[in-house]
């Protein structure tokens, strides 16, 4: 059938370190471009890094203003403009992208001209917002700079209006214990007063000279742009090196705590969140990683899993109670929210799905509810443009499988034999409260 | 097969739409895609909280946050739950209440029309026990806590409350942990009843089939006795079995839903403490609801949205200015219009946000009140108007986002197709209609502040 064939990118290199991955598909009325530029974490240049994508929004050398950039992606049907820090591995990558309407099916009799609905157009754009930034004598402006410095702090602090996340970011604050490489995406609060306009330029344009870049684009006409790329050769600001090479090298996770790790802060409110971090330190390339994929699933990755089940369902001490899988860390990190007073009681029970994982006690119906979740998840994927793109930039990072058939050819074979032994491996190595209630147990 | 067929040809998408045993369906065939996609949609929501049963004469009245607590109890049936029952055969379902519909969802691979039966089970055989209401008051206790924790449904619910004196959109979706304490199984049956029936539901289906053979899952998914369930004489037994209405009255197969009749004033500001860094300030205006179901309706939404883009929008003065002076960081705002109420909003983040809510209100003002400013829009117009119609053309992408609009235009008269045509025949006088209501007597603004923060 032909919608069972294998969606993957095609990949042409169109510089020294700069791929170009596309994908010619008609099915979506969207056509998007990403750029991403993978620099490896480190505690001097995560933060600067962190403030590029807010001050590449706010004004470019053709597009100097604000208001000039919104205009024109107006103007464009109403193109998105995403530029943003994420973290892959122990890689922070920087996207710049745009997603706009397909000229195809933009009808020019009611809307008018299609003229800006164009790949080689989005294209520069994109690529300006990335390389060249409104400078003022080799700077980002001083107020700009102050005003998205200033902001920033306020995302970083504002992270707490969302306890379910606040919590999981300490909770892996605490197993990092300090080590670089698992430093989050948006850098290092306290770093960010050292900071200064000219510093940050300087170090964005040598991460855009030095960094592996990957550009995804899909839609009509991108193997098109693709040749335009291979013809031209992209600017940058500062000569990028000809050594550039797609890194593999060192991906390992910060090392796992000997012991379990504690940790509990007080916000008052309603409701308290507990974190905790599960681990036997088997990552991507590990034999035994599919299982792990299997342990999340069976343990909270689903409504079908234990913890649903059990500390939602059964025990009715939460709304959510819920597993994901960090899967560069090997680590499963289980979330529930619960009532202060039921804290204990939630870890016990947390603890007893973890304890019968251990004991082989995992039904058929398990195993097979998590297979079906898992190739539906991998399967779907080629039905959305954003999900397919992080799946093949994933692997670029951190290698493994990328093609459908791999990812589900090692799904199929996970016994549950091969479960039980990951179970045995998986430790409890930290602990993390968010508590919404001071009181006696606070000792 | 289908009754007939919704189509756009530069758009090249086409709806097909048919009563299967007295329930509207839709379906939107996707070439190419893997993923199946089906909604049941109950045009019943948290705002329903007063109404006469079909074939009652007498009003009842229910406690907030019930339609949402009866979505959650759906899924509980006497042989298990039937999330487990979805991921065995390989689908992920979910479900959720807004203010005024409830909608049962799954997306699958496989297995199809297994899934739609078992979703079809899901929203019409309702089953709940005394104890499985206890348990559910718990979990939704939890889930109203998570609520009240996060400052940004907070400035929602309290711009809500302080907008509306007695309209039912005031009340949270899921209810208050008192509040749920009053649901009973019963009252439950007796919802379900009232609003579960045909008439007042419709079904989306999406993906790579044949528009016959959508049809053909839908009807199998179905089971027979529904039409005669719920028919026009059908005058839906009282609890104690007795028939309740009397020959002369017209029996209706839907309920009466019953709205007080809310002022067109507004109440006081608010403010409220919460443990956040910077403050978060919500300014809402209430406007007058259409009061008629159909088209102006929706162009009243679609005017209202632009005119609040163009006003506030990334592309305005007023943002550039406000951004810089780091009054504000992001900026959402949103226009909702319902026959029966409609309300403007704008929400953000600000350190002086008495300050940054000074200037919204000033910038209507102006706007209003100088030619300049008023001549100046025309433009702006435009091109957000272009902007909002490049969007209209993406959203095809979205197979539930499609369903949640056509689902509701329906209910309107209207469909999916007939929003772009709305949208393209927007004028500006539509969107100055829409400016003259942005009214600063009718504005009500709500502050969420640490409780510690420094007075100027």
């Amino acid at each position: 059938m032909e919608h069972n064939k294998e969606t993957r990118f095609e990949t042409i290199s169109i510089g020294p370190g700069i791929s170009y991955h596309y994908l010619t598909d008609d099915r979506w009325k969207t056509l998007s471009i990403d750029v991403f530029c993978k620099v490896p974490i480190s505690r001097e240049t995560v933060t600067s890094i962190a403030l590029v994508p807010r001050l590449a929004k706010r004004g470019t050398v053709g597009l100097p203003a604000l208001r000039d950039i919104s205009r024109q992606l107006e103007e464009m049907y109403g193109a998105g403009m995403g530029a943003d820090a994420t973290k892959i591995g122990p890689v922070q990558v920087i996207r710049f992208g745009i997603d706009m309407p397909s000229p195809d099916y933009v009808d020019s009799n009611l809307l008018g001209s299609k003229d800006g609905l164009n790949l080689a157009k989005a294209m520069s754009f994109v690529w300006e917002l990335a390389t060249r930034p409104y400078l003022v004598n080799g700077a980002y402006p001083e107020d700009r700079f102050e005003t998205e410095r200033e902001e920033h702090r306020r995302d970083i602090l504002g992270i707490i209006n969302n306890r379910a996340r606040y919590a999981t970011v300490r909770l892996v604050e605490v197993v990092s214990q300090g080590e670089p490489s698992g430093l989050p995406a948006w850098g290092v609060l306290e770093d960010l007063d050292d900071l200064n306009p000219r510093g940050t330029w300087v170090t964005w344009a040598g991460a855009l000279a030095s960094s592996p870049i990957s550009i995804y684009a899909v839609g009509k006409g991108v193997r098109e742009l693709g040749e335009i790329l291979q013809r031209t050769s992209l600017e940058f600001p500062f000569s990028r090196f000809f050594s550039v090479q797609g890194h593999r090298t060192n991906i390992a996770p910060p090392p796992l705590p000997e012991t379990t790790l504690y940790q509990e802060d007080f916000l008052p409110g309603e409701q308290t969140v507990l974190c905790m971090a599960l681990s036997g330190g088997i990552t991507e390339g590990h034999p035994d990683f599919p299982a792990l994929i299997f342990y999340d699933g069976i343990l909270g990755g689903f409504p079908h899993s234990k913890m649903f089940r059990n500390v939602r369902e059964r025990e009715q001490l939460a709304y959510f109670a819920d597993t994901s899988l960090n899967s560069w860390r090997g680590m499963v990190i289980a979330v529930a929210g619960i009532a202060d007073e039921d804290k204990e009681r939630a870890q016990d029970v947390i603890m007893e799905q973890v304890e019968a994982m251990k004991n082989g006690d995992i039904s058929d119906e398990e195993m097979d509810n998590t297979r079906a979740g898992l190739l539906r998840r991998y399967r779907s994927e080629s039905d959305s443009q954003g999900a397919l793109i992080r799946r093949f930039l994933t692997q670029e990072i951190m290698g493994g499988p990328a093609t459908e058939t791999e990812l589900v050819s090692r799904i199929m074979k996970v016994t549950k034999d091969d479960v039980v032994r990951v179970a045995e491996e998986v430790q409890l190595k930290a602990v993390y409260a968010l508590r919404a209630k001071e009181g006696i147990h606070r000792e | 097969m289908s009754d007939y067929c919704l189509r756009n040809d530069s758009l090249r998408e086409e709806i097909y739409v048919s009563k299967v045993k007295g329930l509207t369906a839709f379906v939107l065939p996707k070439k190419g895609f893997r993923k199946k996609y089906a909604e049941v949609f109950v045009h019943y929501g948290s705002n329903d909280n007063s109404f006469i049963p079909p074939g009652e004469t007498e009003p009842v009245d229910v406690p907030p946050g019930i339609a949402h607590f009866l979505e959650h109890k759906m899924f509980e049936k006497p042989w298990g739950d039937a999330f487990s029952a979805f991921a065995k055969i390989g689908a992920s379902a979910n479900a959720y209440t807004t203010n005024n519909y409830t909608s049962y969802l799954f997306w699958t691979l496989e297995n199809f029309g297994e899934a739609l039966k078992l979703l079809m089970q899901v929203a019409l055989d309702p089953y709940f026990t005394k104890e499985s209401v206890a348990k559910e008051q718990g979990i939704i206790g939890q889930e109203i806590g998570m609520y009240d924790d996060d400052p940004g449904a907070r400035l929602v619910r309290e711009a809500m409350e302080a907008l509306y004196f007695k309209h039912p959109v005031r009340f949270d979706i899921a209810g208050t942990k008192e509040s749920i304490r009053q649901i009973t199984d019963e009252l439950l049956y007796k919802c379900h009843r009232s609003f579960y029936r045909p008439s007042n539901m419709s079904v989306f289906v999406a993906g790579d089939f044949a528009p016959h053979e959508a049809f053909e899952y839908i009807a199998q998914a179905l089971p027979d006795s529904l039409l005669t369930r719920y028919t026009r004489s059908d005058t839906c037994p009282a609890p104690d079995g007795s028939q309740s209405s009397s020959p002369d009255t017209p029996v209706l197969d839907i309920p009466q839903r019953i709205r007080p009749l809310e002022p067109p004033e507004v109440g006081e500001d608010r403010e409220v403490f919460l443990p956040v860094p910077t403050p978060l300030i919500h300014i809402a205006w209430k406007d007058d609801p259409p009061g008629v179901i159909g088209e102006d309706t929706l162009r009243q939404e679609l005017a209202a949205s632009i005119l609040l883009d163009m006003l506030f929008g990334r592309s305005s003065a007023f943002f550039t200015e406000v951004y810089e002076e780091g009054l504000v960081d992001d900026l959402h705002c949103t226009y909702e219009a319902w026959p029966d109420y409609s309300h403007a909003s704008m929400f953000g983040q600000s350190a002086s946000p008495e300050e940054f809510s000074e200037r919204v209100l000033r910038e209507v003002e102006t706007v209003k009140s100088d030619p300049k400013r008023r001549a100046g829009l025309e433009e702006d117009f435009l091109r957000i108007k272009k902007s909002n119609l490049g969007r209209y053309v993406t959203l095809f992408d979205s197979f539930d986002t499609v369903g949640e609009i056509q689902a509701h235009l329906h209910d309107m008269g209207l469909n999916i197709f007939s929003y772009g045509d709305i949208l393209r025949n927007l004028t500006m006088d539509d969107v100055l209609a829409r400016l003259d209501n942005l009214r600063r007597e009718r504005s009500v603004r709500v502050i969420v502040r640490d409780r510690d923060h420094k007075k100027k």
